[in-house]
């Protein structure tokens, strides 16, 4: 009915240009921002190299978070989901191989985009310090490892897990783990106050920094060995850990033939339960039918609701008061997307925990009080973006195999993409609401500051959700069933550059009012503001409203030439 | 549109024409459906027939040619000629986690029924189709069966003028069969409703049918009565499976000129050193 993903074989071809030149262009940006921080804690003495040490330590460990926690949802899904498994657990495959397989199909899933995006950080540090080019080919041969040790323990946690707990939602046992595993290393990272070494002033004493600095980021974790491996071929100076040479390289290999040597006894134990649960009875699914069963009489039975739509009278039915109550009741039935609330919750969290600390930089005129209001913006901004990503991108998609109902129902296609932007917005607007809000607040901004904050941020939500909407339209992806998938395509990819233009643009052709109006308001000095400037706010203000109507038409233009 | 100006025929396509790149799946069929008619569309596996139904439902749109329902140009006024549709597809694809209920509210809806109007049809129709004890279940509970009884009901809801239907039967067990064909015949002749459907049962097309159309690789072949296609096969007092499979006969000349011809390898006689096959081309 409908093609499903690409266009045509044409649009294929501009595919992969665009996205190898989008992430070039990221990954030299990437690489002068990371030059440019390095270079300027080189010029700190006597602590430069010590500060360059940490940074790079902290920056081992985030990855290291990121990748425990992408490689444990992805094990789950390569071993244990995969449509594919189906035909290829009844083929006459030997289990090493297939074990072999699946683990590298997961490694490089879950590995390739810290690898990508993380070498620019660790070259940049090369160059700013003037390192030897054995550097460059150690660190090759330390992110080899260094990706695998993840891999290694992904698999056999989710061989556990599938073994022993009773498997009913493996999806959310996997991102359970991987959001504990994600969380443990949030407080690790968080305790180490990364924030105070963008300002040394925060410090009181030389000693002090230098006992900081100088301290293990953390012990007995790979990134640790990781650094304590290239930290020596950076700055050319003692001898390579032995010890940690020998930790970083055995127990990837370790953790693989231990691990497939379990898979030859218990994966197949595993798989079936894994099978089961799809089907199976648990607490779990017990509470999830007594929910539906709730919530689909939970404005009363069929013939209470018959009553109320009888009082309607002559007057219609509305098509996008129905269109919303749809979207609304199959996204809340649908339990893979209620572990997605706990990643929301978790960015709430992580966001105004972060944000506090912020506070500290603002304080000591690294942002400053401006500064901080802006940054707070674009960084709400970009949870508005990444979230209606992830919940208003896939819309479209998640019609599948009905969306047939739609296109032979008479309503616009226009009207049917208003009505999914207008139903799932809301969550976003409250969430933005709150962020915005409680950042601001939490740093004692004023009531007029606060205020300003939340009417660009609302704005930013009204555009970029309608954006996330259109753009999903653009990019459909009618026969893939896992939304979150449809959230990380190339398509998605454009919207969120995309959309963070459009807030960028917004908080910055505001700029010039909120800033005067927030001085003002405190009865200090400001600036003086003239009618070019009130013309650049009013004009930023509309652009998201543009920017809806725009794509809501684009979107439905391009699912009509699909037909 | 006045009553003066009605137009003879409910459904009017001409030349209508759908390409997939060199591929033609419709070609340049011309067809008239009467008001009140059960209208069947026969033919092969792949001769264009559920292409042909789903451009009249507006899910594809031609390459070529036009459709007007009930006097509606399709690609101009789009929303006027599908409120006088309704359409129900061969495989029942609907909001599983929506209720029985939830999703007849959700067409009524789409096609802005008057609440008093749905408060009334809602439990007829779900009594009808024997569903009304599941009306406050999840649609993901139910059968194939249940299923495509349920798009039989949403399909019915806003009483179209015209109820399009692509393999009317497939799920169903054989006492959703009867129903299903005694429901069409009142709906034609109590209702004045016309039914467009496409099938492969063939008994179903010889019991309920007023008139029939076969289409071959994108083209239609034969129309008429049961019985002046009988005369046009010469199956005089054949069932209308002689007939059928007399009219779609083809040698493997025949067959490779016309699939030759089909993917846009128009020089087909040049390929197989053959004439292209010798149907009627379309025009009816």
């Amino acid at each position: 009915m409908l093609k499903g993903s690409l266009r045509s074989s044409e649009e294929g071809r501009h595919r992969a240009p665009a996205f190898a030149g989008l992430s070039l262009l990221f990954w030299f940006l990437l690489y002068r921002a990371s030059l440019r921080v390095v270079e300027e804690a080189m010029k700190l003495d006597p602590v430069g190299e010590l500060l360059v040490q940490k940074l790079l330590s902290i920056t081992f460990l985030v990855f290291l978070g990121l990748l425990v926690f992408s490689n444990i949802v992805t094990a789950f899904s390569t071993f244990y989901l995969a449509d594919d498994m189906e035909f290829l657990v009844t083929r006459p495959i030997p289990k090493d191989a297939l074990f072999t397989s699946r683990f590298v199909e997961s490694l490089l899933q879950s590995s390739w985009v810290v690898l990508l995006f993380g070498m620019p950080i660790f070259v940049a540090a090369g160059v700013g310090v003037g390192a030897p080019p054995w550097f460059y080919v150690l660190l090759i041969a330390v992110m080899i490892p260094f990706v695998a040790i993840p891999t290694g323990i992904a698999t056999l946690l989710a061989l556990f897990v599938t073994n022993i707990l009773a498997a009913d939602r493996t999806r959310d046992a996997a991102l359970f783990f991987g959001l504990v595993a994600f969380s443990v290393l949030f407080v690790v990272v968080r305790a180490l106050q990364p924030e105070r070494l963008l300002n040394p002033d925060s410090f009181d004493s030389i000693g002090e920094m230098l006992r900081m600095l100088s301290a293990p980021t953390t012990a007995y974790l790979p990134s640790d060995w990781a650094i304590n491996v290239v930290i020596p071929a950076l700055f050319s100076s003692g001898a390579v850990d032995k010890w940690s040479i020998a930790l970083l390289f055995l127990t990837p290999l370790a953790l693989f033939f231990v691990s497939a040597w379990l898979h030859r006894g218990y994966y197949m134990r595993g798989y079936s339960k894994a099978q089961e649960g799809r089907h199976g009875r648990s607490v779990l699914t017990a509470f999830r039918d007594w929910l539906f069963k709730r919530t689909t009489t939970v404005r009363g039975s069929m013939d209470k609701n018959l009553a109320q739509i009888a009082a309607h009278g002559e007057r219609s039915i509305s098509t996008l008061g129905q269109l919303v109550r749809k979207d609304l009741s199959v996204f809340l039935r649908d339990a893979s997307q209620w572990s997605q609330l706990l990643v929301v919750v978790a960015i709430m969290v992580i966001y105004l925990v972060n944000f506090k600390y912020f506070e500290i930089a603002a304080n000591e005129n690294l942002l400053g009080d401006v500064g901080l209001f802006s940054f707070n913006l674009a960084a709400c901004g970009f949870v508005v973006v990444a979230l209606s990503g992830r919940f208003l991108f896939p819309a479209v998609s998640v019609e599948g195999r009905s969306f047939w109902m739609i296109l032979q129902a008479p309503i616009s296609l226009e009207r049917f993409l208003v009505g999914k932007w207008l139903g799932m917005m809301g969550p976003i607007v409250i969430i933005g609401q709150f962020i915005i809000w409680s950042s601001n607040l939490l740093v004692g901004q004023s009531l007029a500051n606060c205020l300003m904050a939340s009417l660009i941020t609302l704005v930013n939500t009204v555009g970029v959700a309608a954006m996330a909407v259109g753009f999903g339209a653009v990019y459909p992806q009618f026969h893939n069933p896992n939304a979150a998938k449809i959230a990380s395509s190339f398509g998605a990819v454009i919207y969120m550059i995309l959309g963070m233009f459009v807030v960028l643009a917004v908080i910055m052709s505001t700029f010039h009012v909120s800033t005067y109006l927030g001085h003002i308001y405190v009865g200090a000095s400001a600036r003086p503001i003239y009618a070019k400037h009130i013309l650049v706010t009013l004009t930023g203000l509309a652009l998201p409203f543009l920017v809806a109507t725009a794509t809501i038409r684009m979107g439905a233009a391009s699912l009509r030439s699909r037909l | 549109m006045t009553h003066a100006e009605k137009p003879r025929s409910i459904v009017v396509l001409d030349n209508l024409e759908k390409k997939y790149g060199k591929f033609t799946a419709v070609d340049k069929i011309s067809l008239e459906v009467p008001y009140g008619m059960v209208f069947g569309v026969l033919g092969p596996n792949g001769a264009g027939k559920t292409t042909t139904l789903r451009m009249i439902t507006g899910l594809l749109r031609p390459t070529a040619g036009s459709i007007i329902i009930d006097g509606h140009d399709l690609a101009k006024d789009d929303v006027a000629a599908k409120r006088l549709t309704g359409f129900i597809p061969d495989r029942p694809y609907v909001y599983d986690k929506l209720t029985a209920f939830e999703y007849l509210r959700f067409v009524s809806g789409l096609y802005q029924i008057p609440g008093k109007e749905a408060a009334e049809r809602i439990p007829e129709l779900l009594a009808t189709f024997e569903l009304s004890e599941w009306g406050d279940s999840l649609i993901e509970s139910f059968s194939h069966g249940m299923k495509q009884r349920l798009v039989f009901a949403g399909a019915l809801l806003p009483k179209p003028k015209l109820l399009v239907v692509d393999e009317p039967m497939v799920g169903l067990d054989p006492k959703g069969h009867r129903l299903i064909k005694a429901l069409f015949r009142r709906l034609a002749d109590e209702h004045d409703m016309t039914i467009l459907l496409s099938t492969h049962t063939l008994e179903v097309a010889e019991d309920i049918c007023d008139q029939l159309i076969i289409i071959n690789h994108g083209r239609i072949i034969a129309r008429g009565t049961l019985n002046e296609l009988r005369i046009e096969s010469g199956e005089g007092n054949g069932s209308l499976e002689a007939v059928f499979l007399r009219l779609t006969e083809e040698n493997v000349d025949e067959r490779r000129a016309a699939v030759a011809e089909r993917f846009g390898q128009g020089d087909g006689p040049s390929i197989f050193e053959e004439a292209p096959p010798t149907d009627t081309g379309g025009q009816v």
